[in-house]
């Protein structure tokens, strides 16, 4: 099931799929490790405001608006 | 010589490095054209004299900012680069790692933090990843200098593997494999940090974590202030600066203009240096008396919570809020700083993406963020009636910091952009890089703010000298009389406010004013005019046109408001 990264429900996991965003969005998540065939964990959503995302061990704070251009396969637990 | 270029994303330890390596322990200079910071020094490999260059940190060479910008463009003037990798967080780090062995430069790396893999479960095959990315790779731990000596001797063995060029999915690909390969988590048991850690960005425990670090780090502000100015300004000003003056103020006593202008009027037959208002005797003991101590305590505890990585946190959780300002949560960090000093607060706002966010930003800072100076003196003149009413004053400007926001968020064109960043680990602070970044903003304030203010002073020294002053207030008294119910006297405290907004605001003291105009009063100037070294950088930063638009919203905002205050307030 794929889903955007906003939609995303907190605790689950996840293969990215596709950035439907324009090229400078694209390099500024790969920077982050947030890129096509990356495994990532959504681990927080702060009301109004960012998502929480675990990628390898770090993590990173994406505004709703970009999230919401993160395709993610979910992998079911 | 040899130029050695430190290379890495932030927080990796960059400037730990380089202290150690250079022992240089004061380094902010700006790139040519830019305000991005960078710091030189030198140091040696055997007997060779080599120059080393902490260049400023970067998630990739594909630049998304300034600084990465900056930092792309130094690359091509480096002999060697040492990439410091954070060992701890492999995998995210290789990501520069494999542009930078793109390109054509001998490459060393140093695998820092070294000493947390242990406690964090990481076991990571290190001759392996060197093998596998074909340059020297040396463990290293910053903080206690091990591994560092060696780093320096693989300098000789640096190489450039010249990887082709590869798109972005076929890069984490290949780190993928590496960290496949090189890497073993071991589960551990999280610690009390980690624990801390996540509350701090809780949706709800994060607020109260927030709530309490602010208050706490204010608190500790004062504390410092006050006692640097109690126990070490004071008594210098007092028993070593004061026989100093009066012993010059007896020379002049000849000449009363040059004695007006240098020292002042006398206050019972000797200097008060809040209100004699001469050059030497106020424009010396505000900035340094009053401001210096509270700035110095502030800048202190700003760098610790940027060290610890605590402002990422509250960056993430105010960006709901900022929203509606038509900000993201990165623009609060230029707005703190507003709280020490409006200039530096003003240059922070670069690090924003959109022009429409910096002014925003700036324009909201220049009203109705109070700088240290302002805040010393709004305290001084409401606290013996009472602390709400400098609680109250302080809401005021809240709420038109918000109020403000908001309306321009809703006539200002332009998006909004993404917030992306980083959430580091928290981490135990460096005193001495700490103290580095430190000196270098405190020098930094004296001597952008110092000269200003004496010649700040100076200039109303002279204009009251030949009753220009005189001729401005007859001008504009019935807007203070009877728009915001000051008396008279108090404009000349306006016109002051133009060049000082806090000898302004002082200046409101001798007027035996009651509680409500003194409310009035204080509010009004804050948001008045800023003080003159901030226009000038606001002009520097924004431009004539958007100057000028800041300037008319700080104006009728500041009438507006002081309007309605002197018509609503009721005690
Ligand atoms: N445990 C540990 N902490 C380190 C080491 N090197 C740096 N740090 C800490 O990591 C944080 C970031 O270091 P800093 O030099 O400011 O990072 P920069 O942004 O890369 O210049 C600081 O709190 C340092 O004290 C290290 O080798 N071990």
């Amino acid at each position: 099931m794929s889903v955007t990264l906003d939609r995303m429900t907190k605790g689950a996991k996840g293969k990215v799929v596709s950035i439907a965003g324009g090229r400078g969005a694209t390099l500024k998540l790969a920077a982050q490790g947030i890129a096509p065939g990356m495994l990532i964990e959504k681990v927080g959503h702060l009301r109004g405001g960012p998502i929480l995302v675990k990628v390898g061990r770090s993590q990173v704070a994406i505004g709703k608006g970009l999230a919401s251009k993160v395709v993610v396969r979910v992998i079911p637990e | 010589m040899k130029r050695i270029l430190l290379v890495g994303n932030p927080n990796v330890g960059k400037s730990v490095i380089f202290s150690k390596l250079t022992g240089v322990n004061v380094c902010v200079s700006n790139y040519p054209g830019t305000t991005v910071e960078f710091c030189r020094g030198s140091s040696f490999v055997g007997k060779e004299e080599v120059e080393i260059i902490d260049v400023p940190g970067s998630y990739s060479l594909e630049p998304t900012s300034k600084a990465e910008e900056v930092a792309v463009e130094m690359l091509s003037e480096g002999d060697v680069i040492i990439n410091v990798v954070d060992a701890t967080n492999l995998e995210r780090n290789l990501y520069l790692t494999t542009q930078l062995l793109e390109r054509n430069i001998p490459l060393v790396i140093a695998l820092n933090i070294w000493d947390e893999t242990k406690h964090r479960g990481i076991e990571i095959n290190v001759k392996r990843l060197s093998e596998l990315l074909g340059v020297p790779v040396v463990p290293t731990n910053a903080r206690s200098g091990y591994g560092l000596d060696r780093l320096m001797r693989s300098l000789r063995d640096a190489r450039t593997p010249n990887l082709p060029p590869a798109s972005v999915d076929e890069r984490w690909r290949r780190i993928g494999e590496i960290i496949g390969e090189v890497q073993r988590i071991r589960h551990h048991h999280h610690t009390l940090l980690e624990r801390f850690e996540d509350a701090s960005i809780h949706p709800v425990g994060g607020y109260i974590v927030a709530v309490l670090i602010i208050g706490a780090t204010f608190a500790v502000i004062r504390l410092i202030g006050e006692s640097l100015i109690a126990y070490i300004l004071d008594p210098i000003f007092n028993n070593v600066y004061m026989p100093f003056l009066l012993r010059i103020g007896e020379k002049l006593a000849g000449y009363s203009l040059l004695h007006d202008i240098l020292i002042g009027k006398l206050v019972d037959g000797t200097i008060d240096f809040k209100e004699s208002f001469g050059l030497l005797s106020t424009g010396v003991y505000v900035p340094i008396g009053m401001v210096l101590p509270y700035v110095i305590a502030f800048y202190f505890m700003l760098g610790l919570l940027e060290d610890i990585g605590y402002l990422p946190r509250l960056a993430v959780l105010l960006d709901g809020f900022m929203h509606r300002l038509g900000l993201h949560g990165y623009s609060i960090i230029p707005s703190l700083l507003g709280l020490g000093c409006n200039v530096p607060a003003l240059l922070a706002t670069r690090v924003l993406e959109s022009k429409r966010e910096r002014f925003i930003v700036a324009t909201l800072i220049s009203i109705a963020v109070p700088c240290a100076a302002l805040q010393a003196m709004i305290v001084g003149l409401l606290a013996p009636f009472g602390m709400r009413y400098v609680a109250l004053v302080y809401s005021i400007l809240f709420l038109v910091w918000m109020g403000l926001g908001g309306i321009m968020r809703l006539f200002t064109r332009g998006f909004i952009p993404a917030l992306l960043i980083e959430i580091p680990p928290y981490r135990a602070p460096y005193m001495k890089t700490l103290l580095m970044k430190f000196k270098g903003r405190a020098l930094g304030f004296l001597s952008e703010a110092v000269p200003v203010v004496i010649i700040g002073v100076g200039v109303v020294n002279v204009f009251y000298a030949l009753g220009i002053l005189d001729q401005i207030a007859k001008f504009t008294s019935p807007l203070i009389t009877r728009l915001l119910g000051l008396p008279r006297e108090a404009v000349l405290a306006v016109i002051i406010g133009f060049l000082r907004k806090d000898i302004g605001v002082g200046m409101l003291a001798p007027l035996n004013m009651t509680v409500k105009q003194l409310v009035v009063g204080c509010a009004t100037l804050a948001m008045f005019f800023p003080c003159i070294a901030t226009f000038v950088v606001l002009f520097k930063e924004l431009g004539f046109i958007h100057t000028a638009r800041a300037i008319a919203i700080m104006i009728v905002t500041a009438l507006l408001v002081g309007g309605l205050l002197n018509a609503v307030l009721w005690f």
